[in-house]
């Protein structure tokens, strides 16, 4: 791909992370509650809140001052590198995101990690089984684990594995140790769309001309398998694997809360229930971004995966 | 596809592997967690922070970091700082940290003084002049809701951004909305209050069946340290027949209650109100929702409060006598559905309350109430914008509001305007009562102002602006390895969570 294409993407990605942003943000501010209140609210309990104390609060947080004389503030310091501050916390939006980030990016490359190697072992042996007693019974707990809430799983995992075998740390921050059941969690159900996808590109494949033609000319079993199959159905893996990321980045939420674990997105949740603008802005703004960049990296292994789409590509 | 099956296994072997091994050993004078809701900066903040004086009820409060001395119209107050104070890394307290704190603190915005007080001036390195215009009585105790910080530490918007306070516990490790790791202060000034628990882990937990099976399995020591303890009551049911676990129950003064419109719609019509107080099953509130953590409440304060009634005023059930009330007021069936009618319009009222479960079922109770004397309920339970939205407008007939606290702020609060606010209408139905408001809030002339509650209360369970429901008790629950947890003295992030009385039963 041309070094001025992706130039091009990545403008495109940054105009796309601030229109998602300032729609977010615009969403929310018409939406009920003053910030001043709503935080005051949370620190005194409720008890005792004059209007005009409220008044004042608003203007020394400056959202009193409208949608977009807001939005512009926030923008003009974003264009210096700068987020803000956030309005719960006072500590920087950007170290607030960072430190968060972490955690969810980790979380949600284990959680790929764990459900691409589930996903596709299970799904070639599904495939290779066909019809058989394997097959059947995997289908059957496919089929099962998309019915369960990933939160239940997660209170059952943590039951057995914690409670009852002592396996895994508890607590959400021991480092890499209390990623280790949630990731499970997560994996598991997100590995049941994975399986099928390659169990019906496999069977796709191993009924199609090529592979015909690769067997009569004497190619063995593995290598069609390897060298052709698997590279083939590897684009729609790449493509679910990306869009998993993307959504587990911020999505994990009740994970998050259930094995404590400081996530992007519990925080998140936290600044919208008290209208935090300026995280709500940053973070959106970041992960938006992060969403189209993933999308880009993910075209980017499509377009060396395929040579159908680098000739798409040449051809414009 | 022999070798993917031997990376899986691996993959699998390696997670196990990582995830062995036993948990930190917990020596005796360490709390292994408090399983916190939220992170230690709100309600825990207290452990790192003293607040400027020490609150010892729910109106009064004496030294701390500060002495405070008023002249005799209480205008003038000195604030002399104690001798002796400095903060964890050794920089002296001083006059200008507690002008910094009064004048910067984002609390501080929300409490009466900021808006009264005239001048704050620094006399010299240990001593500060406040002066008010006129009298104002309840300087010393709003100073309870300070805490000391060092001169730049918040914020522009008043949060504290640098954790080194003068409490009896440094910070020694910080996730955000993860862990707060935090060990004994050994430069902590009041020798007084020494704690045999030097170290001390604040884990939040979100989630409240998570926090639970934490508890279970003992890997926090307590729950419920914040506002006000943990009130979940299916919950703490649930919790009473754990072995090993000591449930701490405290009655709290200020009931739980429904706010009525009384300023348009149905409910302005006060049989009806009256109509709805007395059909109310309390106990039955209390024994199917709050599982018998709670009691009925026939008071909008405990009669154990401050300016309490002194002529025992009080709300009563009696469906009959509720019925009878409805039919003097001109309700009928006419057309036999069991739901009332007047001026030819089915009684349906607009119930709006809070959507966490027990709000939830509690509203439902109460219809089922209604119900029984011909009052149809429509339920909307919103979360807190949602709810504030509908309050603030008056787009309800009853609406779940905030309980009586502290009588002389909620009398500042909400009885000197006959308008909505963010939690209802208020209690301001009566003119007059504005009138009081120099005699109340300066807070000093306790016999006058004890005379205007009795002349208020009487009023008001007269007129019936709300309805009371049950009067919640705050739960501690904490393992048989620690005991000793103190009440906390306020609300929201006005608690004080301390630990100094806290003793370590581990072995």
């Amino acid at each position: 791909m041309k070094a001025a294409t992706i130039l091009k993407r990545i403008i495109v990605a940054i105009l796309t992370a601030l229109f998602v942003s300032f729609t977010a943000y615009a969403l929310l501010y018409f939406s009920p509650g003053d910030p001043a209140e709503l935080l005051l609210m949370e620190m005194t309990g409720g008890s005792g809140l004059q209007m005009s104390v409220v008044k004042e609060y608003a203007e020394i947080l400056g959202t009193n001052k409208g949608l977009l004389p807001m939005y512009k503030n926030w923008f003009v310091k974003m264009i210096h590198m700068d987020l803000g501050t956030s309005y719960r916390t006072g500590r920087p939006v950007w170290y607030e995101f960072k430190i968060r980030f972490a955690t969810s990016l980790s979380l949600a490359v284990m959680t790929s990690v764990i459900s691409l190697v589930i996903g596709v072992s299970m799904g070639m042996l599904s495939a290779k089984y066909k019809n058989k007693f394997f097959d059947k019974l995997t289908r059957m707990i496919c089929a099962i684990n998309m019915s369960i809430p990933s939160f239940w799983l997660a209170i059952v995992f943590m039951w057995v594995f914690v409670i009852k075998l002592r396996l895994a740390p508890m607590s959400g921050d021991m480092g890499f140790r209390s990623l280790i059941l949630p990731s499970c969690v997560m994996g598991l159900t997100g590995s049941s769309g994975l399986i099928r996808i390659v169990r019906i590109g496999i069977l796709e494949n191993l009924s199609a001309e090529y592979v015909v033609t690769l067997r009569a000319k004497g190619l063995s079993e593995s290598a069609r398998f390897r060298k052709h199959i698997l590279r083939n159905i590897s684009l729609s893996i790449v493509t679910m694997v990306t869009q998993n990321v993307v959504s587990l980045i911020g999505g994990s939420i009740i994970i998050e809360n259930i094995f404590g674990l400081p996530g992007v997105g519990n925080y998140l949740i936290r600044s919208i229930q008290v209208k935090d603008f300026p995280v709500i802005l940053g973070f959106i703004f970041i992960m938006s971004l992060t969403v189209v960049i993933l999308n880009l990296i993910s075209e980017l292994v499509s377009y060396a995966l395929d040579p159908r789409i680098r000739m798409e590509v040449y051809e414009k | 596809m022999k070798k993917l099956l031997s990376v899986l296994l691996v993959l699998c072997l390696s997670l196990s592997l990582a995830s062995c091994g036993s948990n930190a050993v917990d020596p005796k004078n360490t709390i292994r967690r408090i399983g916190a809701a939220s992170d230690w900066t709100g309600e825990g903040k207290t452990l790192v922070f003293d607040s400027l004086t020490y609150r010892l009820s729910s109106t009064e409060a004496t030294k701390q970091l500060v002495e405070v001395t008023h002249n005799d119209d209480y205008t003038e107050y000195t604030l002399k700082v104690t001798p002796g104070v400095v903060f964890s890394d050794g920089t002296k307290f001083d006059a200008n940290c507690v002008k910094y704190s009064i004048e910067n603190e984002s609390l501080a915005n929300s409490l009466g003084f900021h808006q009264m007080m005239t001048s704050l001036d620094v006399v010299d390195e240990s001593t500060l002049v406040a002066k008010f215009p006129s009298t104002y009585a309840t300087f010393e105790y709003e100073l309870s809701y300070i805490v000391g910080v060092k001169v730049g530490s918040l914020s522009d918007e008043g949060a504290i951004t640098e954790y080194i306070g003068t409490g009896m516990y440094v910070l020694d490790e910080y996730v955000p909305d993860s862990i707060g790791k935090f060990s004994y202060n050994e430069k902590y000034w009041n020798k007084d209050r020494k704690p045999s628990v030097t170290t001390v882990e604040w884990k939040v937990i979100p989630d409240i069946p998570t926090r639970v099976m934490y508890l279970e399995n003992k890997e926090v020591d307590v729950i419920g340290l914040e506002h006000g303890g943990f009130t979940d009551y299916a919950t703490l049911k649930q919790l009473s027949d754990v072995e090993g676990l000591t449930i701490e129950t405290k009655a709290n003064g200020s009931p739980s209650m429904y706010m009525f419109n009384y300023i348009k719609g149905p409910t302005t019509d006060i049989n009806l109100r009256k109509a709805v107080s007395l059909a109310i099953d309390r106990q039955r509130l209390c024994d199917s929702i709050c599982y018998g953590f709670a009691t009925p409440a026939w008071t909008y304060i405990l009669d154990t409060e401050q300016y309490a009634p002194t002529n025992g005023v009080k709300f009563h059930y009696d469906v009959e006598e509720a019925k009878k009330l409805l039919a003097e007021g001109g309700y009928v069936d006419t057309d036999g559905d069991g739901i009332l009618e007047k001026d030819g319009k089915n009684i349906e009222l607009y119930l709006v309350t809070l959507s966490s479960e027990t709000y939830r079922n509690t509203a439902s109770l109460v219809a089922d109430d209604l119900a029984k004397i011909g009052i149809g309920v429509r339920i909307d339970a919103l979360d807190a914008s949602g709810y504030y939205a509908k309050s603030q407008v008056g787009d309800f007939d009853l609406c779940f509001t905030h309980p009586w606290k502290q009588p002389i702020t909620y009398y500042t609060w909400r009885c000197t305007y006959t308008d909505y606010d963010s939690m209802g209408t208020g209690f301001g139905f009566d003119p007059k009562f504005k009138d009081y408001y120099d005699v109340v809030s300066a807070g000093y002339d306790k016999e006058a102002i004890q005379k205007f509650f009795d002349m208020f209360w009487d009023e008001a369970y007269d007129f019936v602006p709300a309805v009371t429901l049950f009067s919640g008790g705050a739960a501690h629950v904490y393992t048989d390895e620690v005991s000793g947890f103190k009440w906390t003295r306020g609300d929201g992030t006005l608690n004080l969570v301390e630990l100094d009385e806290v003793v370590v039963n581990r072995k």
